[in-house]
């Protein structure tokens, strides 16, 4: 398909007619993705239906597939693939042996490390290293997962793409960190009774593989696939030798949130009507924001803001007497950056399209046997 | 942190006197081992300040694994799955995995070397390699931080690679190979194991034999050569041809020694693509890794280690050598069905897009990119 470049639709016609005149300078469509490439997703958008460059439609997600425990060395894994965006998650669990004195309370609670210094500058303190907690997670980008990312230290992207990911598994509390205890080998008492002796450190390393878009989501699903998947060896306590020691033969799962939480993350795309297509005499119409659920990385390129939602669903029991379950959403968190308005109406959509993923994934997850 | 207690020297092998043999061979104890042993890094997110430990299992002397018999003859490698062209945001990729072994290998450019004033004037294009592990790949997890074996590993398959290339081609610019490797058959669980005697002490652990992390480190490096030289193919970089890797080992055979009643003259076994354990009843005695062009009959890089007799000149290393180019002739045969599915599987994209109507294919068809 070739285009004529020409100042109107008009000229670019009388050009294609003339029989004496040389023809006019054309470019295939495809050219203009790199020479113009904000224009070209704009005209996408613009179409009646709108339709993205890459075939979708603008609330449509990509397929995803998950497989899980294909790792032998770690205790849980899963690989995600959105579209072109593919991310490991390899979780191993390592021993924190508790010395006597130390204050096991403060390894239990996810906030213990957010004292008024650090507070707001993540797990890196303020401008410095830091010690982490019991749950560490990182991304790694340095992998050629894409031409755009240099390889060598994670660069600021990847960074704050590793923090934002720390600071999910914080907020949302996603694990239970009582489970991760080791007590002391004790027949005699019940495990409630029994004195911690360590607790098991939880490390969550994130792959990326393949870059197009949408990272964020497709890292959650993978450590929320290998979270599910994980499974420790059994540890105590041996008062002989003085240390932890693990069981080659049981192993037991950790407790996570009762209701998981799950993220979507949109973009919005801002477009300029023409102004034949806009209300008459109302100039705000003619600047508009379109929604992308899901976005690759060529439509993250053009974005100027991100909307991340996390939300979670809890069945309610309504009416005892009818047993009937109703799934209902609750957003627990909303991270937009950027400047541009987003209304209501847009707001109510986009946690739709959240929950619709949310049921697609947990569909995913029961197919694996993980729910 | 950690209260002070006697520690247990892992005993290292003797006689290497070869680099990659450092990491995996380096000493450290089981219970000094921690993953807090550095200052914290301040671009990522950091373990507990405690430190943690590699989780130490006890085994008693009557639940000692035995390795498990070989089930393919001893000149016969293992099924090698290859495919490329799946990261579609760089020149070249590939996937390959042999039985635990799984890698991901990206092809960065050619692209232009920096503009700089320290960049120096080159005529052949400037190829890097990277080899990295990520830290679920083995059984004592690894860093961020390339270490010494990585660094090793990322030499050799320059080696391997650099003159199979046609560099001359592709002046003033730069081509990268990424390897990540994803999962590894390693030393495997006798690096965390401690087993323990009747009256419930510790006891020394197993002395491990010799060779065995050339073994395991020659079976990824000809991993890597293999699934590098598909993904500088599936990349269209000009190569004089392909490289496939290849590693062969040579175990001597006691049980059969001692039928003959000859004791130490041990009759000789090769083994094409050894396992990481070695068979029940034979000492290793070395191993050898190459890559080699089979149109050619060229080994562009060769890497023996282990004990090897001089008597009779060189017959010894021949033999070896020999076995590995076998090995490496059986894993050329994967690269060409894989080479081959990736050209077919181009052309007959260009054929359906061909065969379509211009104007009902997407992109072009509703884009009007006038004006």
């Amino acid at each position: 398909m070739e285009i004529a470049i020409s100042a109107s639709p008009q000229v670019a016609q009388k050009h294609l007619v003339g029989d004496n005149e040389p023809p006019p300078l054309t470019f295939p469509t495809s050219l203009f993705r790199h020479i113009s490439p904000a224009l070209y997703l704009q005209r996408h958008l613009l179409h009646d239906p709108p339709i993205r460059p890459n075939g979708r439609h603008p609330s449509q997600q990509r397929d995803f597939t998950l497989t899980t425990n294909s790792l032998s060395h770690a205790h849980g894994s899963a690989v995600v693939r959105t579209g072109d965006t593919a991310v490991v998650c390899g979780i191993r669990g390592e021993i924190l042996t508790l010395a006597p004195g130390d204050d096991y309370a403060a390894f239990e609670s996810y906030h213990h490390s957010q004292n008024p210094a650090t507070y707001g500058c993540g797990s890196r303190g303020s401008g410095g290293a830091s010690w982490g907690d019991l749950v560490v997670s990182n991304l790694e980008m340095s992998t050629g997962c894409s031409k755009k990312y240099p390889l060598g230290p994670p660069g600021s992207f990847a960074q704050t793409l590793s923090d934002q990911i720390q600071e999910l598994i914080r907020v949302s509390k996603l694990i239970d960190l009582t489970s991760l205890r080791i007590y002391a080998q004790d027949e005699t008492m019940e495990s409630s009774r029994r004195p911690i002796k360590g607790y098991w450190s939880l490390y969550i390393d994130l792959l990326c593989i393949s870059l197009d878009g949408n990272l964020l989501d497709a890292a959650w699903y993978a450590i929320v696939a290998a979270l599910r998947s994980l499974k420790l060896p059994l540890a105590a306590w041996n008062p002989i030798e003085e240390r932890i020691f693990c069981d080659r033969s049981s192993f037991h799962p950790i407790s996570l949130r009762h209701n998981i939480p799950l993220v979507a993350t949109f973009i919005l795309v801002p477009v300029t009507r023409p102004p034949e297509d806009a209300g008459p005499e109302d100039p705000a119409r003619h600047r508009d924001d379109i929604v992308l659920n899901d976005p690759d990385a060529f439509e993250e390129d053009e974005a100027n803001e991100t909307l991340t939602i996390m939300c979670t669903s809890i069945n309610e029991t309504e009416g005892k007497d009818t047993g009937s379950h109703e799934t209902r959403v609750r957003v627990e968190r909303i991270e937009k950056i950027g400047e541009r308005k987003l209304g209501k109406p847009q707001l109510r959509e986009c946690v739709d399209l959240a929950t619709q993923k949310f049921a697609h994934f947990m569909k995913v997850l029961l197919r694996e046997g993980l729910n | 942190m950690l209260t002070p207690r006697p520690t247990r020297q892992l005993p290292t092998s003797p006689g290497h006197h070869d680099l990659t043999s450092l990491n995996l061979h380096r000493e450290y104890t089981l219970s000094t081992y921690t993953m807090a042993a550095k200052a914290p890094d301040r671009r990522r997110n950091n373990p507990p300040s405690h430190g943690t430990t590699l989780p130490v299992f006890l085994s008693t002397s009557s639940d000692v694994v035995k390795p498990a018999p070989p089930t393919r003859p001893p000149d016969e490698i293992r099924k090698i799955f290859l495919r490329t062209g799946l990261i579609s945001s760089v020149t070249g990729s590939s996937f390959l995995e042999i039985a635990p072994l799984k890698l991901s290998v990206s092809v960065l450019g050619p692209r232009p070397l920096p503009r700089s004033a320290s960049t120096p004037f080159a005529a052949q294009a400037i190829l890097t390699t990277e080899v990295k592990f990520a830290p679920f790949a083995s059984t004592v997890r690894r860093g961020y931080i390339r270490d010494s074996s990585e660094r090793d590993l990322g030499s050799r398959l320059y080696q391997a690679l650099v003159g199979a290339i046609r560099r001359d081609l592709y002046p003033k610019s730069r081509i990268e190979v990424v390897v990540t490797i994803l999962d590894s058959e390693d030393e495997g669980d006798d690096v965390n194991t401690v087993c323990i005697d009747e009256d419930g002490r510790a006891v020394e652990p197993r002395f491990w034999d010799v060779g065995r992390a050339e073994r395991a480190l020659g079976v990824v490096l000809a991993g890597c050569i293999t699934a590098a030289s598909a993904a500088l193919a599936d990349a269209g970089i000009e190569m004089f041809d392909l490289v496939s890797g290849g590693v062969a080992s040579v175990f001597a055979d006691e049980d059969d020694a001692k039928g003959k009643g000859k004791a130490g003259v041990a009759q000789k076994r090769y083994i094409r693509d050894p396992a990481v354990a070695p068979p029940d009843g034979n000492t290793p005695l070395a191993t050898c890794v190459l890559g080699y062009m089979a149109a050619r009959d060229e080994i562009s890089e060769l890497w023996i280690s282990g004990k090897l007799s001089t008597k009779g000149g060189t017959a010894d290393m021949d033999e070896l050598v020999d076995e590995a180019i076998a090995a490496a002739k059986s894993s050329r045969g994967v690269l060409n069905e894989a080479a081959k599915e990736r050209v077919q599987f181009i052309v007959d994209k260009v054929q359906s897009q061909s065969t379509e109507d211009p104007s009902t294919t997407s992109g072009g068809k509703d884009v009007e990119m006038t004006g």
